[in-house]
Protein backbone atom coordinates (compact mmCIF):
# COMPACT_ATOMS: atom_id res chain seq x y z
CA UNK A 1 0.00 0.00 0.00
CA UNK A 2 2.95 2.49 0.99
CA UNK A 3 4.55 1.25 -1.91
CA UNK A 4 1.72 1.68 -4.77
CA UNK A 5 1.32 5.55 -2.80
CA UNK A 6 5.22 6.24 -3.39
CA UNK A 7 4.88 4.99 -6.59
CA UNK A 8 1.52 6.88 -7.75
CA UNK A 9 3.57 10.06 -6.14
CA UNK A 10 6.37 9.23 -8.37
CA UNK A 11 4.27 9.65 -11.55
CA UNK A 12 2.00 12.38 -10.18
CA UNK A 13 5.10 14.38 -10.21
CA UNK A 14 5.75 13.75 -14.06
CA UNK A 15 2.24 15.05 -14.90
CA UNK A 16 2.20 18.77 -16.54
CA UNK A 17 -0.26 19.49 -13.86
CA UNK A 18 2.34 18.96 -11.20
CA UNK A 19 5.24 20.55 -12.91
CA UNK A 20 2.66 24.11 -13.42
CA UNK A 21 1.71 23.91 -9.65
CA UNK A 22 5.22 23.45 -8.58
CA UNK A 23 6.68 26.59 -10.09
CA UNK A 24 6.12 26.07 -13.52
CA UNK A 25 3.23 28.55 -13.44
CA UNK A 26 4.91 31.03 -10.79
CA UNK A 27 1.68 32.17 -9.77
CA UNK A 28 -0.22 28.38 -9.39
CA UNK A 29 0.55 27.79 -6.37
CA UNK A 30 0.22 31.51 -4.72
CA UNK A 31 -2.99 31.47 -6.39
CA UNK A 32 -4.68 28.36 -5.05
CA UNK A 33 -3.48 29.38 -1.60
CA UNK A 34 -5.47 32.12 -1.99
CA UNK A 35 -8.75 30.41 -2.93
CA UNK A 36 -8.22 28.14 -0.09
CA UNK A 37 -8.14 30.32 2.48
CA UNK A 38 -11.52 32.18 0.81
CA UNK A 39 -13.05 28.65 0.70
CA UNK A 40 -11.97 28.14 4.35
CA UNK A 41 -14.12 31.20 5.23
CA UNK A 42 -17.18 30.33 3.06
CA UNK A 43 -17.36 27.05 4.41
CA UNK A 44 -16.69 27.95 7.96
CA UNK A 45 -19.46 30.96 8.62
CA UNK A 46 -21.77 29.21 5.88
CA UNK A 47 -21.77 25.95 8.26
CA UNK A 48 -21.00 27.54 11.14
CA UNK A 49 -24.30 29.88 11.20
CA UNK A 50 -26.25 26.31 10.77
CA UNK A 51 -24.21 24.86 13.37
CA UNK A 52 -24.21 27.67 16.08
CA UNK A 53 -28.31 27.85 15.29
CA UNK A 54 -28.54 24.09 16.31
CA UNK A 55 -26.39 24.47 19.42
CA UNK A 56 -28.75 27.74 20.24
CA UNK A 57 -27.36 30.89 19.22
CA UNK A 58 -29.89 32.96 17.29
CA UNK A 59 -32.65 30.78 18.20
CA UNK A 60 -34.86 32.97 16.65
CA UNK A 61 -33.85 31.74 13.33
CA UNK A 62 -36.20 28.39 12.13
CA UNK A 63 -34.60 25.44 11.15
CA UNK A 64 -35.47 24.96 7.41
CA UNK A 65 -34.11 28.16 5.56
CA UNK A 66 -30.95 28.19 8.32
CA UNK A 67 -30.34 24.82 6.02
CA UNK A 68 -30.12 27.02 2.69
CA UNK A 69 -27.16 28.33 3.75
CA UNK A 70 -25.64 24.88 3.16
CA UNK A 71 -25.52 24.67 -0.26
CA UNK A 72 -22.96 27.63 -0.02
CA UNK A 73 -21.09 26.15 2.61
CA UNK A 74 -20.61 22.97 -0.05
CA UNK A 75 -19.43 25.90 -2.68
CA UNK A 76 -16.66 26.91 0.21
CA UNK A 77 -15.46 22.97 0.63
CA UNK A 78 -15.48 22.23 -3.50
CA UNK A 79 -13.18 25.51 -3.82
CA UNK A 80 -10.90 23.76 -1.02
CA UNK A 81 -11.15 20.30 -2.27
CA UNK A 82 -10.24 21.41 -5.90
CA UNK A 83 -7.20 23.66 -4.70
CA UNK A 84 -6.34 21.16 -2.27
CA UNK A 85 -5.95 18.42 -4.90
CA UNK A 86 -3.80 20.44 -6.89
CA UNK A 87 -1.50 20.93 -3.90
CA UNK A 88 -1.50 17.59 -3.74
CA UNK A 89 -0.48 16.71 -7.39
CA UNK A 90 1.74 19.71 -7.19
CA UNK A 91 3.88 18.10 -3.96
CA UNK A 92 2.62 14.87 -3.42
CA UNK A 93 6.27 14.04 -1.19
CA UNK A 94 5.38 16.48 1.16
CA UNK A 95 1.74 15.64 1.66
CA UNK A 96 1.84 11.87 2.43
CA UNK A 97 5.30 11.93 4.77
CA UNK A 98 3.58 14.47 7.01
CA UNK A 99 1.96 13.57 10.05
CA UNK A 100 -0.30 16.58 10.17
CA UNK A 101 -1.53 15.67 6.58
CA UNK A 102 -2.70 12.52 8.20
CA UNK A 103 -4.54 14.01 10.46
CA UNK A 104 -6.18 16.81 8.42
CA UNK A 105 -7.41 14.00 6.38
CA UNK A 106 -8.41 12.18 9.25
CA UNK A 107 -10.88 15.30 10.69
CA UNK A 108 -12.07 15.55 7.26
CA UNK A 109 -12.95 12.38 6.93
CA UNK A 110 -14.88 12.45 10.99
CA UNK A 111 -16.38 15.51 9.53
CA UNK A 112 -17.54 13.58 6.25
CA UNK A 113 -19.44 10.78 8.14
CA UNK A 114 -20.86 13.16 10.58
CA UNK A 115 -22.96 15.05 7.58
CA UNK A 116 -24.11 11.38 6.49
CA UNK A 117 -24.95 10.51 10.12
CA UNK A 118 -27.13 14.12 10.11
CA UNK A 119 -28.56 12.45 7.02
CA UNK A 120 -28.96 9.27 7.27
CA UNK A 121 -30.27 9.62 10.72
CA UNK A 122 -33.40 11.47 9.11
CA UNK A 123 -32.03 14.47 11.32
CA UNK A 124 -32.40 16.72 8.17
CA UNK A 125 -36.39 16.79 9.19
CA UNK A 126 -36.32 17.08 12.42
CA UNK A 127 -34.09 20.16 11.98
CA UNK A 128 -36.31 21.47 9.37
CA UNK A 129 -39.26 21.17 11.21
CA UNK A 130 -37.47 23.23 14.04
CA UNK A 131 -39.90 26.62 14.68
CA UNK A 132 -38.70 29.63 15.34
CA UNK A 133 -37.23 30.13 19.09
CA UNK A 134 -37.45 26.32 19.58
CA UNK A 135 -34.54 24.21 20.68
CA UNK A 136 -33.15 21.48 18.82
CA UNK A 137 -33.02 18.21 19.05
CA UNK A 138 -30.09 16.39 21.12
CA UNK A 139 -29.15 14.68 18.18
CA UNK A 140 -28.52 17.86 15.95
CA UNK A 141 -26.81 19.50 18.56
CA UNK A 142 -24.53 16.71 18.97
CA UNK A 143 -23.58 16.49 15.40
CA UNK A 144 -23.37 20.01 15.31
CA UNK A 145 -20.85 19.99 18.06
CA UNK A 146 -18.81 17.03 16.45
CA UNK A 147 -18.86 19.58 13.18
CA UNK A 148 -17.45 22.79 14.41
CA UNK A 149 -15.27 20.68 16.03
CA UNK A 150 -13.99 18.73 13.34
CA UNK A 151 -13.94 21.83 10.78
CA UNK A 152 -11.29 23.78 13.73
CA UNK A 153 -9.64 20.91 13.53
CA UNK A 154 -9.12 20.52 9.41
CA UNK A 155 -7.91 24.10 9.79
CA UNK A 156 -5.88 23.54 13.00
CA UNK A 157 -3.92 20.35 10.95
CA UNK A 158 -3.59 21.98 7.81
CA UNK A 159 -1.79 25.09 9.69
CA UNK A 160 0.71 22.79 10.68
CA UNK A 161 1.57 21.30 7.59
CA UNK A 162 4.82 23.43 7.23
CA UNK A 163 5.56 23.75 10.96
CA UNK A 164 5.03 19.73 11.97
CA UNK A 165 6.03 18.14 8.75
CA UNK A 166 8.32 20.79 6.13
CA UNK A 167 5.55 21.12 3.65
CA UNK A 168 5.49 24.73 1.81
CA UNK B 1 12.71 51.85 12.39
CA UNK B 2 14.99 51.55 14.84
CA UNK B 3 11.89 50.81 16.82
CA UNK B 4 10.64 48.15 14.72
CA UNK B 5 14.17 46.39 14.80
CA UNK B 6 14.20 46.41 18.45
CA UNK B 7 10.96 45.43 19.00
CA UNK B 8 11.42 42.08 16.72
CA UNK B 9 14.68 41.94 18.57
CA UNK B 10 12.73 41.36 21.83
CA UNK B 11 13.32 38.26 23.66
CA UNK B 12 9.83 37.59 23.09
CA UNK B 13 9.45 38.22 19.46
CA UNK B 14 12.52 36.21 19.04
CA UNK B 15 11.13 33.72 20.73
CA UNK B 16 7.74 33.27 18.76
CA UNK B 17 9.69 33.70 15.78
CA UNK B 18 12.58 31.16 15.93
CA UNK B 19 11.44 28.88 18.97
CA UNK B 20 10.14 25.84 16.28
CA UNK B 21 7.76 25.03 19.38
CA UNK B 22 4.42 24.64 17.69
CA UNK B 23 3.08 26.85 20.81
CA UNK B 24 4.39 29.79 19.33
CA UNK B 25 4.77 31.22 15.95
CA UNK B 26 2.19 28.12 14.37
CA UNK B 27 -0.14 28.78 17.06
CA UNK B 28 -0.52 32.09 16.82
CA UNK B 29 -0.84 31.73 13.00
CA UNK B 30 -3.48 29.34 13.38
CA UNK B 31 -5.54 31.59 15.62
CA UNK B 32 -5.01 34.26 12.73
CA UNK B 33 -6.58 32.01 10.19
CA UNK B 34 -9.26 30.78 12.85
CA UNK B 35 -10.23 33.90 13.28
CA UNK B 36 -9.91 35.25 9.77
CA UNK B 37 -12.20 32.07 8.56
CA UNK B 38 -15.06 33.29 11.75
CA UNK B 39 -14.97 37.02 11.29
CA UNK B 40 -14.91 36.81 7.47
CA UNK B 41 -17.26 33.80 7.41
CA UNK B 42 -19.84 34.77 9.62
CA UNK B 43 -20.05 38.26 7.80
CA UNK B 44 -20.26 36.35 4.33
CA UNK B 45 -23.02 34.41 5.49
CA UNK B 46 -25.04 37.91 6.62
CA UNK B 47 -23.75 39.29 3.18
CA UNK B 48 -25.44 36.04 1.31
CA UNK B 49 -29.06 36.78 3.28
CA UNK B 50 -29.09 40.20 2.54
CA UNK B 51 -28.32 39.48 -0.87
CA UNK B 52 -31.43 37.34 -1.33
CA UNK B 53 -29.72 34.15 -0.32
CA UNK B 54 -31.95 31.89 2.47
CA UNK B 55 -34.74 35.05 2.31
CA UNK B 56 -36.44 32.57 5.10
CA UNK B 57 -34.70 33.58 7.64
CA UNK B 58 -35.97 36.50 10.02
CA UNK B 59 -32.86 39.27 8.82
CA UNK B 60 -32.81 40.44 12.36
CA UNK B 61 -31.75 37.08 14.15
CA UNK B 62 -28.58 37.58 12.93
CA UNK B 63 -27.38 40.04 14.95
CA UNK B 64 -26.48 37.50 17.25
CA UNK B 65 -23.72 36.55 14.96
CA UNK B 66 -22.17 40.41 15.51
CA UNK B 67 -21.27 38.87 18.64
CA UNK B 68 -19.43 36.12 16.80
CA UNK B 69 -17.62 38.17 14.05
CA UNK B 70 -16.28 40.47 17.35
CA UNK B 71 -14.80 37.77 18.53
CA UNK B 72 -12.70 36.74 15.28
CA UNK B 73 -11.59 40.56 15.10
CA UNK B 74 -10.63 40.60 18.42
CA UNK B 75 -8.85 37.30 18.13
CA UNK B 76 -7.24 38.78 14.91
CA UNK B 77 -6.23 41.95 16.08
CA UNK B 78 -4.48 40.12 19.06
CA UNK B 79 -2.62 37.61 16.92
CA UNK B 80 -2.09 40.14 13.91
CA UNK B 81 -0.11 42.32 16.46
CA UNK B 82 2.11 39.30 17.54
CA UNK B 83 2.70 38.21 14.10
CA UNK B 84 3.49 41.52 12.94
CA UNK B 85 6.05 42.65 16.06
CA UNK B 86 7.68 39.03 15.32
CA UNK B 87 8.59 40.36 11.41
CA UNK B 88 8.04 44.45 12.06
CA UNK B 89 10.95 45.59 9.95
CA UNK B 90 9.64 43.46 7.31
CA UNK B 91 6.08 43.54 7.71
CA UNK B 92 5.52 47.72 8.18
CA UNK B 93 7.75 48.07 4.55
CA UNK B 94 5.73 45.99 2.59
CA UNK B 95 3.39 47.44 0.03
CA UNK B 96 1.42 43.99 -0.16
CA UNK B 97 0.72 44.76 3.66
CA UNK B 98 -0.20 48.13 3.75
CA UNK B 99 -2.52 46.83 0.85
CA UNK B 100 -3.91 44.09 3.71
CA UNK B 101 -4.82 47.04 6.19
CA UNK B 102 -6.59 49.29 4.22
CA UNK B 103 -8.60 46.36 2.69
CA UNK B 104 -9.42 45.18 6.58
CA UNK B 105 -10.21 48.62 6.94
CA UNK B 106 -12.70 49.04 4.73
CA UNK B 107 -14.39 45.98 5.25
CA UNK B 108 -14.51 46.53 8.73
CA UNK B 109 -15.94 50.21 8.52
CA UNK B 110 -18.46 48.34 6.23
CA UNK B 111 -19.43 45.74 8.62
CA UNK B 112 -20.46 48.66 11.45
CA UNK B 113 -22.17 50.00 8.84
CA UNK B 114 -24.24 47.49 7.68
CA UNK B 115 -25.08 46.65 11.62
CA UNK B 116 -26.16 50.43 12.01
CA UNK B 117 -28.32 50.22 8.38
CA UNK B 118 -29.95 46.79 9.16
CA UNK B 119 -30.08 46.30 12.70
CA UNK B 120 -30.12 50.05 14.65
CA UNK B 121 -32.15 51.00 12.10
CA UNK B 122 -35.31 52.60 13.94
CA UNK B 123 -37.90 51.34 11.65
CA UNK B 124 -36.43 47.54 11.91
CA UNK B 125 -36.14 48.03 15.94
CA UNK B 126 -40.18 49.19 16.19
CA UNK B 127 -40.53 45.77 13.63
CA UNK B 128 -38.31 43.71 15.60
CA UNK B 129 -40.26 44.92 18.73
CA UNK B 130 -43.81 44.18 17.33
CA UNK B 131 -42.18 40.36 15.35
CA UNK B 132 -40.67 38.98 18.64
CA UNK B 133 -43.48 39.23 20.90
CA UNK B 134 -45.93 36.99 18.85
CA UNK B 135 -43.12 34.62 17.91
CA UNK B 136 -42.98 33.58 21.52
CA UNK B 137 -46.70 33.27 22.39
CA UNK B 138 -47.11 31.73 18.88
CA UNK B 139 -45.05 28.39 20.39
CA UNK B 140 -47.83 27.20 22.35
CA UNK B 141 -50.71 28.93 19.76
CA UNK B 142 -52.18 26.72 17.10
CA UNK B 143 -50.67 26.46 13.75
CA UNK B 144 -52.86 28.88 12.19
CA UNK B 145 -51.96 31.58 14.53
CA UNK B 146 -48.57 30.78 13.96
CA UNK B 147 -48.96 31.63 10.22
CA UNK B 148 -51.02 34.80 10.76
CA UNK B 149 -48.25 36.29 13.10
CA UNK B 150 -44.94 34.59 11.50
CA UNK B 151 -43.04 37.62 9.91
CA UNK B 152 -43.75 36.77 5.98
CA UNK B 153 -40.85 36.92 3.54
CA UNK B 154 -41.88 39.83 1.74
CA UNK B 155 -41.91 41.95 5.43
CA UNK B 156 -38.80 40.45 5.86
CA UNK B 157 -37.18 41.99 2.73
CA UNK B 158 -38.84 45.27 3.59
CA UNK B 159 -36.35 45.53 6.83
CA UNK B 160 -33.22 44.76 4.33
CA UNK B 161 -32.72 48.11 2.57
CA UNK B 162 -31.46 49.04 -0.62
CA UNK B 163 -27.92 50.10 0.43
CA UNK B 164 -27.65 47.49 2.73
CA UNK B 165 -27.45 45.08 -0.31
CA UNK B 166 -24.55 47.19 -1.89
CA UNK B 167 -23.10 46.93 1.76
CA UNK B 168 -23.04 43.50 1.18
CA UNK B 169 -21.57 43.30 -2.12
CA UNK B 170 -18.45 45.74 -0.46
CA UNK B 171 -17.89 43.90 1.97
CA UNK B 172 -18.01 40.07 -0.14
CA UNK B 173 -15.15 42.46 -2.71
CA UNK B 174 -13.16 44.22 0.53
CA UNK B 175 -12.42 40.90 2.21
CA UNK B 176 -11.77 38.77 -0.54
CA UNK B 177 -9.35 41.40 -1.04
CA UNK B 178 -7.76 41.05 2.15
CA UNK B 179 -7.30 37.53 2.18
CA UNK B 180 -5.64 37.96 -1.34
CA UNK B 181 -3.00 40.59 -0.34
CA UNK B 182 -2.38 38.78 3.09
CA UNK B 183 -2.01 35.01 1.38
CA UNK B 184 0.38 37.24 -1.21
CA UNK B 185 2.54 38.67 1.55
CA UNK B 186 4.65 35.09 1.13
CA UNK B 187 5.10 36.17 -2.31
CA UNK B 188 5.44 39.96 -3.35
CA UNK B 189 7.71 42.52 -1.55
CA UNK B 190 9.96 42.17 0.92
CA UNK B 191 10.44 38.84 2.59
CA UNK B 192 11.64 37.48 5.38
CA UNK B 193 10.95 33.47 4.28
CA UNK B 194 8.81 33.26 7.74
CA UNK B 195 5.56 31.25 6.39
Amino acid sequence: MWNELLIFSKWLETTRLSHLMAGGWKWGWPTCETLHFIGLSMLLGCIGVVDLRMLGVGKSMPGAPVHKLVPWAIVGFLINAITGVLFFIGAPHQYIKNVAFLFKMLFLVVAGINILLFYATGMLKKVEAIGPGEDAPTGAKVISAVSIFSWLMVLYWGRMLPFVGNAF
Amino acid sequence: MEFLSWLENTEFCTWLRGSGSIWAYPLVLTLHTTGMGILVGFNWALDLRLLGVARQIPVLAMEKFFKVMWIGFWVNLVTGILLLAADATTKMTSWVFGVKMFFIVLAMIVLVKMHKTVFVNPANLQQRAASHVPVVQASGAGSQTVAVLEPSVAAEEQLVPANARLLAILSLVFWTFSITAGRLMAYLGPQTGIK
